[in-house]
This record gives structure tokens, C-alpha cells and sequence, in this order.
């Protein structure tokens, strides 16, 4: 081989591996960081301290029913965000007696709510591995989600819950998932722990 | 020779540019190969979006996006980058470069893009890293299964919803978050100021022929969006009140002669009935040979719930279905098993089971679990749908009612509803008495508190034709039942009671076999 082409190929590998170094070391603009962009228009433009009361539904011990505790979340001006911001209080469990109806572990993965107000939720596989089953327990954990989400916000009609990015027939072989939900009102506890408001919220 | 040549004195950058452009094009051609597509859901509509491989790596044309995302695409400096503008946002992509410009800020991909004879690809990470940040519509991206759903960011909206009555006609303007709102008189129009311009006005323009409101339209003032509420010639006076949960603002305009009353309560919500077993059973001839399928809950690696004991679901619950198939066999009706050994089966080939066997009832057993604390008892599931289902239909009534309008909006999403799900409508009266039955001899035979029967949307039950029920003997996550549960003269009894039930059943529902059923 004669020395020009070495030259050339050594001066290519070079600058090739230049040009990637410098890549790698930039500040990693990732994509948490240009999800920036919409979420800074709104947080920068009013540094936004607003909140909104929510009901989430949790369990009760022993039963099938659920009861609402209110929470107060920061408020949102898109409908998903919100939302997101609703299913992440419910995750988090209750603050009082009830049971936390999500099974530990588990992470909301996204939240959208489609235009015929069908809010498509994904949750992360411990939904289904950590979740002790039963129908009561199913029921429980379906509509402490279904229900915190219809209650709170008017526009979403029906719940259709994902896991890991999938559409599902059941959690664990029994409540249909494979279409959306709407809420199952009956499963609120009649009596003082709900607020006699709470009837109005259904309309 | 011409290799040498190539090598040789007559090396140029030009030169080495055209070989490595000529390998890049060896390796990448044969890796063109089709792969699992993207699947676009908006709404009721659904599109696929082919997926290619290059290097091993799966790659979208940016142009199969745009249409359905809608953003612009130039190109510009020589072909060689492209400009994507959707809204304010811009995003600038480079051909082989793996950096992407979101507004001036850089995005970096798992892949450099590609432009292939004039053909832009970008890999599958770019949906979410870029479009995701960029896009016009809100929309979720799944991964693993490739799919893309796409939804509307929706702002604040405010929806309006009109009801005539004979002295008022009601609008009501209904929020998600509250909003505040000034009313004012100018002529014969109510100008309705929000407070706020944080919020999407649901619809245009709506008209009304009630005489009393012609119509309400969105008009802009400055920057501002109002609502002018134009009043007809029987126009009176108009009064307005606030409802929480959700936030609506209501405006009742009175017919000329009527009060305006001032009642404490505004709207009256009646209760939402409670629910009641239907009445009347369809009547069927003949009582002879009869098929049922009884579905052992869950099996093989599907365990089911667990007790704290170690129990499992799955075998507390073939061990009762063979005790009640032996129970049934004895009277000449033939039972058969949805699984009869210790395997996964899947929900839909149970339901299909009794289906294809043209069984006359389905009997699904199962053990039940709460999250914490201690239940116990049995109860008794049949299915509830979305179409059937009493409460909801309840809710849908109220909410109609309370706002004086007839139509439905859940009748378009019950049209949807495919036969599958149909199958069991037209038996939930009976499947309602069986359950009701199956509740009350176990109460009986194990001495528990009645928990009652219950509706929910199961989908063993879904497709099945026949009166469907689904059993949950009791609550294996409580110690107590749990080891009652793994007793085989427990289990008997229960066998029994649901045995008995199928008995009661039939004689007030003689039964004749379906066409078709074949006898043992």
C-alpha cells in the first residue's frame, strides 16, 4: 500500500472518531430535557403555583368498595397532563386508612386522552406481576382508576388500561380490559365517607 | 487495475467520498427488509405505517408521518437537510447525522437519519424523542407493540349545553377547571366575559329556536375570546348561578311574564335507582338433556390468587369443578370441563368451549382476593356491559334528563359493540337468577353473610351464549377460608350448593338441549 491512501484512511479514522467524541460529550440533550420545550411555555410563562382538589379512589379493607379522599394536585392546562398528574396521586396510595388499590411497583408509563375523551392508560408490568388477584381485588384496582379518572375529569369518557405498552385482555383473567372502561359507580361506598357531593360529580 | 488506480496516485477526497458512499450502499441495500409496521390509532380510525430495517434497525419515512401528524417538510442547503415545521416548532434533520435540532436545542437519536433517493427515514426512537415534543396532538407511543395513538391537547375547554323548558330556556357552560365569568347586557345580546384566556371554546356557534335565545357564537375582543349570547324577542330577564364538580356556569334566560325564582337547590339530581333483578325469565319449552360447561379458574403457570397458606387458586378451584362435574354426571346431564388438568388456558377458548358445545349453562369457579384486610363469603358474578348495564344506563338518564336533552351520547358507543360482546346481553336475565340462585344456596350450605350478586365486565362471561355466571367461593387471601378452601368435604359442600342451584334453576327454567348439543 502506498502512503497517501494510509494517510487518508488514518486522517478519516480521526476525524471520525473527533466527531464522535464530540458528540458523546455534549451535553446529553435527551429526551427528558427537550421534552422541555412545551412543558417550559407554560411552567416559565406563569410560574404556575395553581392547584385543583381531586377525589381518588381508593380501597377498603375487606371489600370490594372504594372511597374517595381528597387530595390537593397541581393544576394542569392539558387535558393528559392532567391527567398524568391525577394517576400519579392515585399511585401513590392514600394518605388515610384505605388501601392503596394500585399494586406496588407499580410505574404509570403514559397517559392519552384520545378526542372521543377515551383516556388510554400505560402502566408498567407490575400492574399484573404484583397483583395478588381475585375479582374483588381486580375490580378494585380497575376502578379506583376508571373511576378517580371519570370523576375528576368530565372530558374522559371511558378508561382503557395498557400494560408495558400493550393492550391486555385481563389483568389477571378476569375484568375485561381490552376496550374501554366507563366508571362503575355502584362500587362507591354508600354512606358517610363519600360526600353526598359526589353524586352530582357524575353529571 | 482500476482498484489500483483508485488507490493509487489518483486519490482525492471526491474520490474517497464515491467509495465509501458505494460501500454504505452494499451494506444498507440487503438491509432493507420489512418488519412489524407501525399501527397509527386516531379516534376510530386506524392506519399502518410501514417499518423498514437498516443495519438492523427499524426506520420510518418521515413522509408517512406527515399526513398524519401534519407538519411541513423543506428541504434545504443542497438537499441535504431538512426542515420540519409543525406550529411554532422547528425541527432541522441532517442525512447520516444522528443529531437532530428541536428549537435550536439539539436531540440526539439511537440512529443517524437517512435520506435514500430522495426518501427521508428517521429511526422508530425519533417519534418519541422529536415528534413527541413537536407535535400538534397529544399522543402516547407503545413501544414494544410499535403502535401510536393519537390524541387532541386540549386546553381548558369549555363545552355549552342548552335545555328549553316552557318559562327558561338553560345554557350551561361547563369547564374542566373552573373558570370565572362576567355577564353583561349589551342590547339584546349577553356578553359572558371569561376571566381567563386560558380555556378552548368547545364548539362555534350554536343556535336555539326556542324564541327566548337565538343563539350563542365565540367572538374575539382583542386577544380575549367571549361568548355573545344573542336573545330572542320573548326574551324576559336571566339569571345566573355556579355548579362545582364539574365547573359550570348557567345561564337560565326567562320567557317575558315568568319570575325569576331563586331556588336554593337549582338543579334536583334524582337518586340513580338502585339496581333490581329483572322481573321475567324467557320462557323455554321442554325440559330434557342438558349440556354445562363448569370453567375451572385459571391453571398451569396462571395460579390465580394465593393464599397466605400456600394454596392456590387454580387447584382449589379444579378440585370443586370436578366434585360438581361428578355431581352433575349423576343425573344424566352431561358436564364438561374447561380444563381438566393443570393447564393455562386461554379466557376466550374457555367461553368458546361451551359455545362450540352448545353447553346450556356456563359455571366459571374461582377463589377471591382482596387487596388487605379480611373478607369472607362467596359471591356471584354475572357479566355487566357497557350496553346493559344499569347503572350506567342510570347515570346516562340522569344526566340527560337534567340537561333536557333525549339523545344519548352513549347509544353510538353501544352500536360499536362487536357480536362477541353481544353474546351475552340476551342472557343476563337468566344469568342474573342463576347468580342469584348459586348466591343464596351457598349462603345457605356454608352458613356465611351474604355478600350478594354483582355485575362486572368479565371477559370469560363476554362471548358466552348461554346464561353465564362466574363463582368466587370465598376469599383465599383470608387464612380462615383459605383453609377451608383446601378442604376436600369444603369443597364438596360448595360443589353441593352449586350443584343444587343448577337443579333449582332448571326447574323454574325447564330447559330443552340445543340443536346441535350432542348427548353422551
Amino acid at each position: 500500500m502506498n502512503r497517501p491512501v494510509i494517510i487518508g484512511i488514518l486522517l478519516f479514522l480521526i476525524i471520525f472518531g473527533a466527531i464522535l467524541y464530540f458528540i458523546r460529550n455534549r451535553p446529553q440533550p435527551d429526551a427528558p430535557v427537550l421534552g422541555a420545550p412545551q412543558a417550559s411555555q407554560t411552567n416559565q410563562a406563569s410560574p404556575d403555583t395553581r392547584r385543583i382538589n381531586v377525589k381518588l379512589f381508593f380501597g377498603t379493607p375487606g371489600s370490594t368498595s372504594l372511597v374517595a379522599e381528597e387530595r390537593s394536585i397541581p393544576y394542569h392546562d392539558t387535558l393528559h397532563a392532567q391527567a398524568k398528574e391525577v394517576l400519579d396521586a392515585l399511585i401513590s396510595g392514600p394518605k388515610g386508612k384505605l388501601v392503596p388499590p394500585i399494586p406496588q411497583g407499580t410505574r404509570l408509563l403514559d397517559v392519552m386522552v384520545s378526542k372521543d375523551g377515551i383516556a388510554y392508560v400505560d402502566f408498567s408490568g407490575e400492574i399484573v406481576s404484583n397483583h395478588q388477584g381475585g375479582s374483588a381485588g381486580e375490580m378494585v384496582t380497575v376502578y379506583s382508576i376508571v373511576n378517580t379518572l371519570s370523576s375528576n375529569l368530565p372530558q374522559i369518557q371511558g378508561v382503557q388500561i395498557l400494560v408495558d405498552d400493550h393492550s391486555v385482555d385481563t389483568l389477571n383473567g378476569h375484568l375485561d380490559l381490552s376496550r374501554p372502561l366507563k366508571p362503575d359507580l355502584s362500587l362507591a361506598r354508600q354512606g358517610a365517607e363519600v360526600e353526598p357531593e359526589n353524586q352530582t360529580s357524575t353529571l | 487495475m482500476s482498484m489500483r488506480k483508485a488507490f493509487g496516485r489518483g486519490f482525492d477526497s471526491r474520490r474517497l467520498h464515491h467509495i465509501f458512499c458505494f460501500v454504505f450502499l452494499i451494506l444498507v441495500i440487503p438491509a432493507f427488509a420489512q418488519e412489524q409496521n407501525l399501527t397509527v390509532f386516531e379516534d376510530s380510525r386506524k392506519a399502518t405505517i410501514p417499518v423498514q430495517t437498516i443495519e438492523g434497525s427499524p426506520f420510518v419515512k418521515i413522509a408517512d408521518l406527515q399526513s398524519l401528524l401534519g407538519f411541513q417538510m423543506n428541504s434545504v442547503v443542497g438537499n441535504q437537510n431538512l426542515s420540519i415545521t409543525a406550529g411554532q416548532h422547528t425541527v432541522i434533520l441532517s442525512t447520516n447525522r444522528a443529531l437532530v435540532s428541536v428549537d435550536q436545542k439539539l436531540v440526539s437519536l439511537s440512529k443517524p437519519v437517512f435520506l435514500v433517493q430522495g426518501v427521508w427515514l428517521v429511526p422508530l426512537d425519533f417519534i418519541p424523542r422529536v415528534l413527541k415534543n413537536v407535535s400538534q396532538k397529544h399522543f402516547l407511543w407503545l413501544e414494544s407493540s410499535r403502535s401510536l395513538m393519537l390524541g387532541e391537547v386540549q386546553a381548558n375547554q369549555i363545552t355549552l349545553k342548552y335545555a328549553s323548558e316552557s318559562k327558561y330556556s338553560r345554557l350551561v357552560f361547563q369547564a374542566v377547571n373552573a373558570v370565572k365569568f362576567t355577564a353583561q347586557m349589551e342590547g339584546s345580546s349577553l356578553i359572558l366575559i371569561p376571566q381567563t384566556d386560558d380555556f378552548s371554546p368547545g364548539f362555534q356557534n350554536a343556535a336555539f329556536e326556542d324564541g327566548v335565545v337565538q343563539g350563542v357564537t365565540v367572538e374575539t375582543r382583542g386577544s380575549h375570546k367571549v361568548f355573545r349570547i344573542q336573545t330572542g324577542t320573548e326574551y324576559g330577564s336571566y339569571r345566573t348561578f355556579e355548579l362545582k364538580d364539574p365547573p359550570r356556569y348557567i345561564i337560565d334566560f326567562y320567557r317575558k311574564g315568568s319570575q325569576v325564582q331563586q331556588p336554593e337547590q337549582p338543579i334536583t339530581i334524582p337518586p340513580p335507582q338502585t339496581q333490581t333483578v329483572p322481573p321475567t325469565l324467557l320462557p323455554s319449552p321442554m325440559a330434557t338433556k342438558k349440556v354445562i360447561v363448569i370453567d375451572p379458574g385459571h391453571g398451569g403457570t396462571e395460579t390465580g390468587a394465593k393464599g397466605p397458606g400456600g394454596t392456590l387458586e387454580k387447584d382449589v378451584t379444579i378440585s370443586i369443578a370436578r366434585k360438581l362435574k361428578g355431581m352433575i354426571e349423576s343425573t344424566g346431564t352431561r358436564a364438561i370441563l374447561t380444563r381438566d388438568g393443570d393447564q393455562v388456558v386461554p379466557l376466550d377458548d374457555r367461553t368458546s368451549r361451551a359455545n362450540n358445545n352448545k353447553a346450556n349453562l356456563f359455571i366459571s369457579i374461582h377463589a377471591n382476593a382482596t387487596i388487605r384486610g379480611k373478607a369472607r363469603g362467596a359471591e356471584t358474578y354475572f357479566l355487566s356491559t357497557q350496553a346493559t348495564d344499569d347503572e350506567s344506563r342510570n347515570i346516562a338518564a340522569v344526566e340527560n334528563n337534567a340537561i333536557g336533552l333525549d339523545q344519548a351520547p352513549a347509544v353510538q358507543e353501544d352500536l360499536k359493540l362487536i357480536l362477541w360482546d353481544m353474546a351475552q346481553t340476551e342472557y343476563l336475565t337468566e344469568s342474573s337468577q342463576l347468580a342469584e340462585m348459586i348466591q343464596q344456596e351457598l349462603n345457605k350450605e356454608l352458613n356465611i353473610s351474604n355478600r350478594g350478586i354483582k355485575q362486572a365486565p368479565f371477559r370469560v362471561l363476554t362471548g358466552a351464549t348461554m346464561p353465564a355466571v362466574l363463582v368466587e367461593v370465598g376469599f383465599i387471601n383470608n387464612a380462615e377460608e383459605e383453609k377451608l378452601m383446601a378442604n376436600s368435604e369444603y369443597q364438596a359442600k360448595i360443589a353441593t350448593a352449586i350443584f343444587r342451584s343448577i337443579q333449582k334453576f332448571e326447574n323454574r327454567n325447564p330447559v330443552a338441549p340445543k340443536p346441535g348439543a350432542s348427548a353422551q
